[in-house]
This record gives C-alpha cells, structure tokens and sequence, in this order.
C-alpha cells in the first residue's frame, strides 16, 4: 500500500478557491505578457493571452461574464507554463490565479460526460495510486513490445480515428524495465566522503517511464558525494492535479509526501522534473484556504526542495568529465525557468563539460507544447508549438538537444522522431552528466 | 494675374510700407524662376507680415514664390503662374537659443552660416552641409529638406526639426511641434512642410536641435581602382562599428577638368572615396588604423588629408550641385535616390550611359545614403539630353529607386517633369495641397505631378 | 446564437476563424494598458492588405467606425474604442516580409511585436533602435500608430526616424504606398504625417523600417545622489560637456525602491534619485564619454557611480528601468502614468512641482524620467475603490501637466493624445492650429471612419483629462 492510498485524514473541502482580489488586481493590464504567452502568440487574441484570462477571471468575479464553457475552454487552453509570471512587470503570480479559477471551474462548471470519466479516471483513479500506476505499465510495455504498437501506428488505423488519437498515441513514453519502483525505499552511499544528505523524489510515471534518468540522478548526485534517501511512502506530487484544479485531491497527494519526507532528517530534496519542482515548492500555497493545519508543515517541506540543477550548481559539484564532442542547444523548461526561476544553473552545469559546443536557442523561454498532459488534451496546440520549436532547434545546426525536465523530454523526442535528422539525441541535463562523469571514470 | 493689379499693389504697399517692396524690373528679374520673372518682390519682416501677405495674394489671385537667397530655386518644374516674390531677408532673428537644452529657434531668413557661429561658441552645430556653402537659409533648408554629405551621420532637416510656425495663405499662422525633443501631440504637420519647397506655406519660425561638435577631425582619402572596389570598401565600412561623419565618392570623366580648386577627384579619372571622422585623438587613431587596415586588404592607396586639402574637399562635395551648376550653366544635375547598395552600380551605368552621348560626366555619391548627384557637363541639346536623362532615370527605377532632375536647361525642362511621375499617394498629397492652399496661390506647378 | 447581419458580412470577407463577435469575447476587447472604454461591435483579425480593404469597405458601408489595434499596450487608449466600432486586430499581421540588411531596411506588417524585429537581425550585427519599455509585447504598427519612443530615443531619435515607408488602407479602400527603401522620395512627407496620427488617418498593412548597426561597445552607468536636485542638474551638465549618451534616464528613491523589490537589479534603496546612463559606439569613444560623464557626476555631488561589469548586470539595470511601471504597481493597486515633455534645464524646478502637487493632494507619486530628453513619467498612486482619490489624482496629473505646458514643454512626449487627452490639446494648440489638424484629417479619413474621438478635441469635455480611472481592476 502506498503513500495516497493511506487516505491521510484531509477533509475534503468544497471552500472556494476562487481567483482573490489581493492576486488579480496586481494586474495593471499593461499587456507586457502578451508575446511570452504561446497561445497568444499562435492566436493572436486577448481571451488566450494572461492578461485577458485574468481579465476574464475578474468579470467572473463581478457577474459581468458567465463561468461557461467558453470561459472553461480560455482557461483549459493555457499551458500554466507561466512565462507570462517571467515577463510580468507587476509580480503577478499567474499560476496561482489559474490554478484557482481552474479550481473554480471543477467546483461550478459541469463538463461533458466522457471528459468527466477521462479526468476521474486518470486523476483520481490512476495517478495515486502506484500500484495501478504499474499494472497500467506493464500493459502499455506489453502492447509496445508486441509490435502491436508499430503496427497500430504504421498502419493509419488511428488515423481513421476520431479525435486526434494518431498524434497523441506518438507521445505515449516508453516503458522503460525494471521499473524505478524497486529502489524506493533504499539509500545510496555517497561515493567518495558523503558531504550531503539528500531525498530523492521519484515522482509517479517517471518511475516508469524515466527509471534510466532517476537512476542516473542518484547515481550523479552520490557521485557528487551526496547520501541519496529514496522513501519509500512518497508519491505522485499532485502537480497535474493542481494544474486540472483538483485541488483536494491534490492536497491528498501533498500531505502524504509532507508526512513521507518529513521522517528524513537530509539537507534537500531533489527532484529531476521541473513540473514535480515547482508544485512542491508551492505546497503552503495550497493550504492557505483549507487545511490550514498543514500549511506550516508545507512550508517546511517545500523549502527544502531543490532541482537537481540548482543543487548541483550551487554545491562544489564534480566536474571530472570526459570531452563530449557536440553542437548542443538548451530549451528551458517552463517549470525550471518561469516557475522556479532557474536558468544559470543547467547552463552553468553544461558548461563544465569540455567539448560541449552549447548554441543559445532562440526562443528558449517559450513552451515547446508538453506542458504536463497538455500534448494530449490539447494536442493541436501542443503541436504547432512544437514544431515552431523544431523550427528554432533547426536554426542552432545542435545536433544534440538537453532540457531538465521529462515531459519536455518527450514532447522534443517526438519532434526529433518526425523531422528528417531524427538521429539528433535529445537529453536530460541530468543524463549527459552522468554520462560524461561516468565515461571519464572508465579512463 | 487679376486685372486690378494696381489696387492689389496699393494694397501690398499699405500693409508692408512702400520701402518694403518693390517692382523695379532688375531686381524682379534677379528673382526670375525658371525664365518667368515675378512683377513685385515684397519684403515682410514679421511672420504675421508673412500670413497678411499670403493672404492678400491668395484674395488677389496672385501665384507666389517665398525664398531667401536663392540657392535651391532652380529645383522644380517651372512655375505655372509667378507674380510675386517673397523674400524673406527681413526675417532674420533668433528667437530663443538654450545651449544647454541644445535647441535654437530661429527665423527663416536667417542663414545657416549665421546660425553655426552662433552656436560654435557653445561649442554646438546644426550638423547640415546642404548646397549653398552656408549662403542658404534656414527657411529654404527646411522646405527643401536640403542636406549634403553630413547626412551620412546626422541625417537630414527633417531629423533635426522640433517644430515650426507655419503662415498660412488663410493669413493664419500655425504652430506645430515646439520646442522640446519629443512630442507626439496632434498631428505632424511640420513633416508635410519639411521638403515642400514652399508649396502648402511659409515657415516663419523653425525650432531646431543642436549637436555637440566633434572635438577633432581628420579626412580620409582612399582610391579604389573602380566601383567594384568602392562598392567592397562601401561594405566593409558600413559594416565596420567606424561611424564616419561624412563619406563621399567622387567620380568623373577622364580628362574632366572642372575648376582650379576643385577636389583632386574631378581632376581625373581616378575615383576617391572621401571620409570625414570626427572624436577624440584616440577616435581618430583607431578609426585611422582601421580604415588603413581595409584599404590594405582591398589594396586601395590610403591618405589622410591635410586640413586644408580637407576643407577644400568638403566645400566642394558639399557644394556639388551649386558649383558645378556656376561652372557650366548648361549642365544638368540629378539626384538619384536609391537603396543604398545600388550607388556603385548605377555610377557605372551613368559613366557608361554619358559615354554613349559623349558627354562628359562628374559624379558626387553620398555612399551611406544611397543618394547619388550625376552632373552632367557637356551641353547636348534638349532631345539628347532628354534622351539621357531618361536612360538614367529608367536604370535608377531598374535599381528601385528615383531620378529628380535638380538643374537643367530650360528648354529640357519643359520636355519633363523633373520629380519624375507621381504614384498611387499623389490623390492624398494633391488633395492636402487643396486643403491647405485651395487657389493654388504657392509655387503653383512646381512640385510633384505640377501640383 | 445566430450572428447579425454585420458580422456574417465580416465573415465573407475574411473567415471564420478572423471574425470575433459573441459578448464573452468582444468584453475583451474594452481595454487597453491605460483604461477601459466600450465594447466593439466585432473584431476582425485580418491577415493580408486585401481583407483590410474588405472590412474597411463593409464598415464604410454599414456606417461603423473602424479603430486599428494592435497589441493593446498604449497608454493613452488608443486602441480601444470610443464610438460604436468594429476593432481591426492586427496581431495576425505578424511576418516580418523582407529583411534587407545590406541596406539597413526590413519590411513588416504591422502586427510585428517591436522586440522580435530586433531579435530577428541581431545575430546579424543590427537592430531597430526604437525602444519602447513595452517593446517585448508592442507591435511595429502600434509604434507607428503612437511615434514611440524609449530610453534610447535621445540618440536615436523616436520611430518617424525609422519609419521609411507605409502601405496605407484609406477610408474609401484605396491602397496608398507612402515613402520608400531610399531616402528623399519627391512629393509631401504622407509617412511623416501618418506616423503618429493615431490610426486615425488610415490603417496602416505594411511598414519600411530602417535598421541600425549595433554598437561595438557600450557602457552602462549608474549614478547615486542623495540630493534629487543633484540628480536633475547632472543631465544638464552632461549634455552641456558635449556628450550625447544614448540613454539617460532618472528614478526617484521612491521609485527605485520598489524597482529593487521587483527585480533585485542591485539599486541602491537607500539613495534619493539614481541617473541609469548609457553610452555606446566606438570603444574609445564609450570609455572617454564613461570617464567624463563620471567626472561630471561626481562634481555634480554624486555619492558614486558604478559601472555594469558584465551584460547580465547591465541587463539587470534595464530590466530595473523598463518594469519600473509595473514595480510601482505592487505598491498600490493602481497608478496613473503622465507623459509630460520640458526642456531638459527645467528639470530641478519640475521636480520641486512634482513635490508640491504630491502634498497638494495627498498623493504619492513615482518620478521616472527619459532625463535627457524631458520626458516625464511621474506615476500617481492611488486606489481606484476610493473615489475621492481617484478625484485628487486627475486634478493632480491635470496640474503636472499645465506646468510642462507653462515650461514650453508638450502634453504628451511618447504615449499619445488619444481618449486621454484630446481635450487637453487646446492648452498647446490654438483654434487655427488645430482647424489645420482637421483639414489634415479630413483628406486622409474624410468620412471620419478611423478611430473616432481620438487625438483632436471633441469639445464635450473641454480642458479635461478623458481618462476613466481605476475602470477594471
């Protein structure tokens, strides 16, 4: 039994969480955010730029528009990438007033049935639980294995399909065995003096799905002389709860790890996905309107939590590393660089590689369309982000592409996969250090 | 002209005072546009002299010409009516000058000589080198947007006008703009005036903004072996972080030997690329060692001028249209305006196109600009030299830009529009003329489309 | 919901997709960074010259107003409705058509956001030197629309310098293509008068720009003053040396407080005015002008003056300057911007003003200035739930800008007259001056169908400030 499953004594509330006045009328409708928005910048209008969305949550607010089903689609259709909180002269916590009217949204506005079923399915069935987490796994691996995937997807069956069900089932991450699921509960020696204590945040499907890049975290950070906890009753982070505004569930999931980490006496919790970083950085803010009781315990826990870029570039981090011979770029993730503010980091990492020609991407800042699930839910727009993405990695001639953060991994793979130099690697910073540092090890 | 001449010049006489006018034949006809000489020249010196003057002609049906000293009056189509002239030589005052808000407010009459000695002893400039050596006025400056090789750096009228009164032929005068740097208020007036050539109203008082001058300066010669290496070293120093003040190329037939003090350039067939620098003496070291640097590479001989050599050069570039336009009466001066990567082409296709009528050519092109002025010196009689001139125009349109004939003789003249044919704005400006001039009462026919 | 009969003929001459017209929608098109007015009947998207043409002809034909917009920045209401009209949005005008850099020209339409130009050609060694604070989201279109300026507008001067060439859309659907690539095209400056006319005398589909060369090398100074007074005679005295910077711009204490909270950029809080002053151009030149503008400073009672070692600290410093709005608007929940133009030797005595017009009415107000070229922005504090503040801060802003007309200054330097301050025209300009304005108008937009009740003054409100305060959030 893991961690969500333990039903943690969190009422389940229905208290508004609502967009508040104190947030929104920060706001000074200056418009600065307009082009950092990627929906704006693809649709050219006001309801799908930051500021019309807050402007939008206002006349909610004030009777002035109805909270409908366009209202539901304008906000639904932003990627909560947050770039607008990066160009926001004003400090307008964005996220945050999504989020809420997001939460609004699931309180007040019925949504069609099968989109009810897809999201109770998914968010309350699915991500909590690890344990169907894996079973789901095992399916999806045995489906990819069989070739019946390759089959299905050569041949234009889901083409036919309604919805765009062809484009989506490209994205889906391979499962990658064993599971990551074995080491939970184990600790890692530092190799070399242990300098740090720190817990591993393992995340849901990355578990599976990115088991090789949270093995090579640990493996980097122990290299780097940390004593690496991974406990065992951490779960999924609620980040795509929050996103959704299944704030309750959410905070079901947040206690859980609160209470899962709190056991650990370690100097940081690391995490390797930007996504996961960025909500449990904001843990208090979900228990400043219920279960207030908890909101000193978030605080605690969420200052505690450190990218594993950020930590490693601000300890003496080892920088033994094999040449590596490659053009690379950089495409920031939303969550690293809008969220938690990170950008020197990865970079400052990279750059300690010898041989490593790292090219400046333009556009860098902007959502390649990943965005947590958004590639899936609102898969034409994630797709025309991806490709001006595409667009802009082209135009750098790398021929090796690094980000920090799994989903943005598999939005650029299949980018990659679909463009004519479909040998370029795209990587995780995480991975081309453990690769360097692993290869000067051998020599 | 309306019939009752005689009451309208009692008029002009009781508004400005006998002294201020005048219909004495020799000096009507030193004021002569293009062979049509005026029947009275008055003399106002208040602006709203000027707007009660403009006024009264428009009543009378009088068609006027305002101009101060006469050096851009030959640039036009020959006036279709031209009864009076206005001089403005009565309005010279300096109205306010901040040297340390670097503005100076001035009336038209006043002459750009007048003005930069003025201001030099704020150590400050009005950087413009039009035609004219410092004679013209600052009124026909800005109506003609007159600028010379000093644009390279600073641009011309139009970049340096703050704003303006304008007198209006309603006998109004109208402010535009004012006197500070920036200011979006109302309309821009002042830009439709700027380059005008007197034809909507007369400026009566221009706002300008002043520039620190350069502390040293020093010229360059460079001798490119033909345009195709003018043209490379055209490239290398627009693209170098050099900022020269000047940059001219200076081009002519061999054998062409146009005036004693002439620029060695016109002296022969080589071609010299002239460079005004201006800054500190560090400036001037690393600009020196650069430009040296890309003649070396391009093996162009290089020099650097002495001062008067210098000054001598600059009068004369500066000067082009005018003096050459003294020396050889039957000339015919253009200017050709086209992007700027074009200049080195079209030299060569004006060098071909004046062989072809064995015609002796000098050449002045402002290489940073793409403003190129084609003097051509031999007379070659009106069809011939219509001939050419419409060749050189059609290669300047084939490098997507425009022919102005500036100066020519007046039997050609009359074979073309010199501004060349108007284009799908001209219905706006025609109506703007109407709206600000309904009676056609100001140089009527000399601008674009004989407006 | 069926569509009127309007917006099924917007439909046909566009698209589907281009046409915006149910109530949700169009209440999101009643604002603009200044304030908030009415709704439009519809906005129209379109993406080429000829679908302007089209609206254009239906709403001449219908007899609606038509108001360009572009990305809703300005800050004098420009782009928002004032009559019944339908908004043409051009943010889907957005190619950048031609970039030709070996004659520093690039061709773009409208929707262009400013920043993106410049990003496009810097790789290149060029860029479009106006720079206005909100250059990162404004569009070309709305430059032209407004002459924008910026910081660096003192040595570059504003976007009429910049702006070479327009296609124009007039009122009765003619296309006009004024200026040109080259300088100095024969007949009457058409650019030179649509360039700030406000979208009032045409839409414009396409615009010539002129690109300039970066510079090899720039320095960035700050200067500390414990005096305000030192702050403001400093300008002078730098311009009276000689030098031209290419930025020279002022923040009060109170200012860059809240400018150091925002962004962390390293101003000094505990200071009473900083000068942010940039010099750029030739090494040798940037390092002379660096040291005498230092010298000058510091005779000028500056208690130091820093220089930004890296790019990321000179960044930081301008990323501190261009939010500084936005910083003052954490302080309070609503600001009001002025734009007021004097002659760069007034500064000192305006600046007293400022104090005395702030204890006048109980205010708090935020000085940022373009310095070098009197270009005033004192930002009014206030909070739009308190009416009678709202009251005090458009008498206050009334007063600020009576004393830049007193000083032979202008009511507006950069942001525009628009809905804002139409009504205050007639302080500047007399009845003949602005029956001129009219005519100007009337051959451009005889019908009056480009943004009605914009720039010239409408006479229902004589002499006051139009702005609907605190409107909104």
């Amino acid at each position: 039994m893991n961690a969500a499953e333990e039903k943690h004594p969190v009422a389940a509330t229905q208290a508004a969480e609502a967009p508040q006045w104190e947030h929104y009328s920060k706001c000074i409708h200056c418009g600065l955010c307009l082009n950092a928005c990627p929906t704006y910048r693809l649709l050219g209008v006001e309801m799908d730029s930051p500021r019309g969305r807050i402007y939008q949550m206002i006349q909610v607010e004030q009777g002035r528009l109805r909270l409908g089903k366009p209202y539901a689609h304008h906000m639904d259709l932003c990627l909560n990438c947050r770039a607008c909180e990066t160009a926001c002269p004003s400090g307008v916590e964005y996220g945050r007033l999504v989020e809420a009217a997001r939460s609004e949204i699931e309180r007040a506005y019925r949504r069609p049935w099968a989109e009810r079923w897809a999201r109770k399915f998914f968010f309350d069935y699915l991500l909590p639980s690890r344990r169907r987490l894996e079973m789901a796994g095992n399916v999806l691996r045995m489906f990819q294995r069989s070739g019946l995937e390759k089959a299905l997807l050569t041949s234009g069956v889901l083409k036919i399909m309604p919805g765009r069900m062809d484009a989506v089932a490209r994205l889906a991450p391979r499962m990658e065995k064993p599971f990551f699921t074995d080491w939970l509960g184990r600790v890692i020696p530092a190799s070399g003096g242990r300098r740090y204590r720190v817990a591993f945040f393992a995340g849901c499907i990355a578990n599976l799905a990115f088991a090789r890049l949270n093995e090579a975290t640990v493996r980097l950070l122990a290299r780097n002389g940390c004593e690496v906890v991974i406990p065992k009753a951490q779960g999924c982070c609620g980040a795509l709860h929050v996103h959704a505004g299944l704030r309750d569930t959410a905070r079901q999931l947040a206690v859980a790890n609160i209470t899962a980490f709190a056991r650990e006496g370690v100097d940081a919790i690391i995490t390797n996905t930007a996504g996961c970083g960025a909500v449990l950085k904001e843990y208090p803010i979900l228990f400043e309107r219920a279960d207030r009781e908890w909101h000193e315990p978030a605080k605690g826990f969420s200052a505690r939590v450190k990218d594993v870029t950020e930590f490693l570039a601000s300890i003496d981090f080892c920088q033994d590393f094999a040449p590596v011979k490659a053009r690379a770029t950089y495409q920031d993730p939303c969550h690293l660089l809008h969220a938690q503010r990170i950008r020197s980091a990865p970079r400052k990492l990279l750059a300690a590689i010898p041989g490593l020609d790292l090219v400046e991407l333009k556009e860098a800042e902007i959502c390649c369309g990943s965005a947590g699930i958004y590639n899936v839910v609102q898969n034409e727009m994630a797709e025309r982000l991806l490709a001006a993405k595409m667009r802009r990695i082209d135009e750098t001639g790398a021929d090796m592409i690094l980000t920090a953060n799994p989903g943005c991994l598999l939005q650029l793979r299949a980018g990659v996969a679909r463009s004519t130099q479909n040998q370029r690697r795209v990587l995780h910073v995480v991975e081309l250090l453990d690769e360097a540092g692993r290869k000067q090890e051998l020599t | 002209m309306v019939a009752d001449v005689k009451s309208a010049l009692k008029e002009f006489s009781a508004l400005l005072g006998e002294e201020h006018l005048t219909t004495d034949a020799a000096t009507c006809s030193t004021c002569a546009v293009d062979g049509k000489v005026p029947r009275l020249i008055v003399y106002p010196s208040t602006a709203e002299e000027v707007a009660a003057v403009l006024k009264l002609a428009a009543d009378s049906g009088f068609a006027l010409i305002p101009f101060r000293n006469r050096t851009k009056l030959d640039i036009g189509n020959p006036p279709e009516r031209y009864d009076m002239g206005l001089s403005l030589k009565g309005m010279n005052n300096v109205w306010h000058y901040e040297p340390a808000d670097l503005t100076i407010s001035v009336e038209p009459g006043l002459k750009l000589k007048e003005l930069q000695h003025l201001v030099a002893r704020d150590r400050l400039w009005l950087p413009l080198d039009p035609a004219g050596d410092g004679q013209a006025s600052l009124g026909g400056i800005v109506a003609a947007n007159a600028s010379g090789p000093l644009r390279h750096a600073y641009g011309s009228p139009r970049d340096m006008v703050l704003g303006m009164k304008i007198a209006t032929v309603q006998g109004k005068i109208i402010k535009t703009g004012g006197r500070v740097v920036k200011n979006v208020a109302g309309y821009d007036l002042g830009k439709l005036l700027i380059g005008s050539y007197g034809t909507l109203g007369v400026i009566v008082e221009v706002s300008l903004k002043l520039f620190p001058l350069p502390g040293r300066r020093e010229t360059f010669i460079l001798q490119p072996g033909n345009l195709g290496i003018a043209r490379d070293l055209r490239r290398r120093i627009l693209e170098s972080p050099l900022s020269p003040l000047r940059m001219v190329l200076l081009v002519a037939s061999a054998g062409t030997k146009l005036r004693v003090d002439a620029p060695r350039a016109f002296d022969s067939s080589r071609l010299e690329m002239c460079i005004d620098a201006g800054g500190s003496d560090s400036m001037l070291m690393r600009i020196r060692t650069m430009l040296e640097g890309i003649a070396k590479e391009l093996a162009v001989p290089f020099e650097s001028c002495n001062a008067q050599d210098a000054e001598n050069t600059w009068v004369h570039a500066s000067d082009f249209r005018r003096w050459i336009g003294e020396g050889h009466p039957q000339a015919i001066v253009l200017k050709i305006c086209l992007p700027i990567s074009a200049s080195e082409q079209f030299l060569s296709m004006a060098q071909q196109e004046a062989e072809n009528a064995k015609a002796r050519m000098a050449a002045m092109s402002l290489l940073g600009v793409g403003i190129v002025y084609v003097a051509v010196l031999d007379s070659l009689g009106a069809a011939d030299g219509e001939h050419l001139t419409r060749r050189l125009k059609h290669s300047a349109e084939n490098l997507g830009g425009v022919l102005i004939v500036e100066q020519c003789p007046l039997e050609l003249k009359m074979r073309l529009d010199v501004w060349g044919e108007p284009k799908d704005d001209y219905e706006i400006m025609r109506k703007l003329k109407m709206a600000w001039d309904s009676r056609r009462t100001l140089a009527p026919g000399r601008m674009i489309g004989r407006i | 919901m069926k569509s009127p009969p309007l917006i099924r003929e917007l439909v046909r001459a566009t698209n589907t997709e281009a046409v915006l017209w149910r109530a949700e929608d169009l209440l999101l098109y009643e604002y603009d960074a200044l304030s908030v007015m009415r709704q439009p009947e519809a906005v129209v998207f379109p993406t080429t010259t000829e679908e302007v043409v089209r609206v254009v002809g239906i709403a001449a034909q219908q007899g609606v107003s038509v108001i360009p917009r572009g990305a809703g920045t300005g800050l004098s209401g420009g782009a928002t409705v004032a009559e019944r009209g339908i908004l043409i949005a051009l943010s889907r005008m957005n190619k950048i058509v031609e970039i030709d850099l070996e004659n520093q020209r690039a061709r773009v339409q409208p929707g262009v956001v400013n920043l993106d130009l410049s990003r496009a050609v810097e790789d290149a060694g060029y860029y479009f030197a106006p720079d206005p604070s909100s250059q990162k989201a404004c569009t070309l279109g709305g430059n032209v629309a407004e002459n924008s300026g910026g910081p660096h507008t003192l040595a570059y001067g504003v976007t009429t310098h910049h702006a070479l060439g327009l296609e124009i859309v007039l009122s009765d659907g003619d296309v006009i293509h004024t200026g040109a690539k080259f300088w100095d095209r024969p007949g009457y400056d058409l650019t030179g008068v649509v360039v700030g006319s406000e979208g009032t005398l045409g839409i414009v589909t396409e615009i010539t720009v002129r690109l300039c060369r970066l510079p090899e090398a720039v320095k960035t100074l700050l200067a500390i003053f414990d005096r305000v007074l030192d702050a403001t005679r400093t300008v002078a005295a730098i311009t009276a040396r000689g030098i031209t910077p290419a930025a020279l711009e002022m923040m009060d204490g109170f200012t860059l407080r809240a400018v150091e909270a925002a962004t962390g950029a390293g101003y000094p809080i505990d200071s009473a005015a900083v000068l942010l002053i940039e010099v750029e151009g030739l090494r040798e030149a940037v390092e002379e002008q660096a040291q005498a503008i230092e010298a000058v400073c510091r005779e000028n009672s500056a208690r130091e003056v820093r220089c930004a070692r890296s790019e990321e600290e000179r960044a930081l410093l301008w990323k501190g300057r261009k939010n500084a709005f936005g910083a003052l608007g954490r302080i309070a929940p609503n600001y009001y911007v002025q734009d007021g133009v004097i002659p760069r030797t007034r500064l000192p005595e305006m600046l007293e003003f400022t104090a005395e017009v702030e204890k006048r009415y109980a205010l708090r107000i935020g000085n940022i200035f373009h310095a070098g070229d009197g270009n005033l922005h004192p930002l009014i504090m206030f909070d739009a739930r308190d009416r009678s503040e709202c009251e005090r801060v458009v008498r206050a802003a009334r007063d600020l800008i009576a004393k830049c007309v007193e000083m032979g200054g202008s009511i507006t330097g950069e942001h525009g007259v628009g809905v804002e301050k139409n009504e205050l025209m007639p302080l500047i300009f007399s009845e003949d001056d602005l029956e001129m304005q009219r005519r100007i108008k009337g051959v451009f937009n005889p019908s009056g169908l480009f943004n009605p009740g914009k720039v010239l003054p409408t006479g229902k409100m004589c002499g006051e400030l139009r702005i609907q305060i605190g409107a909104g959030a």
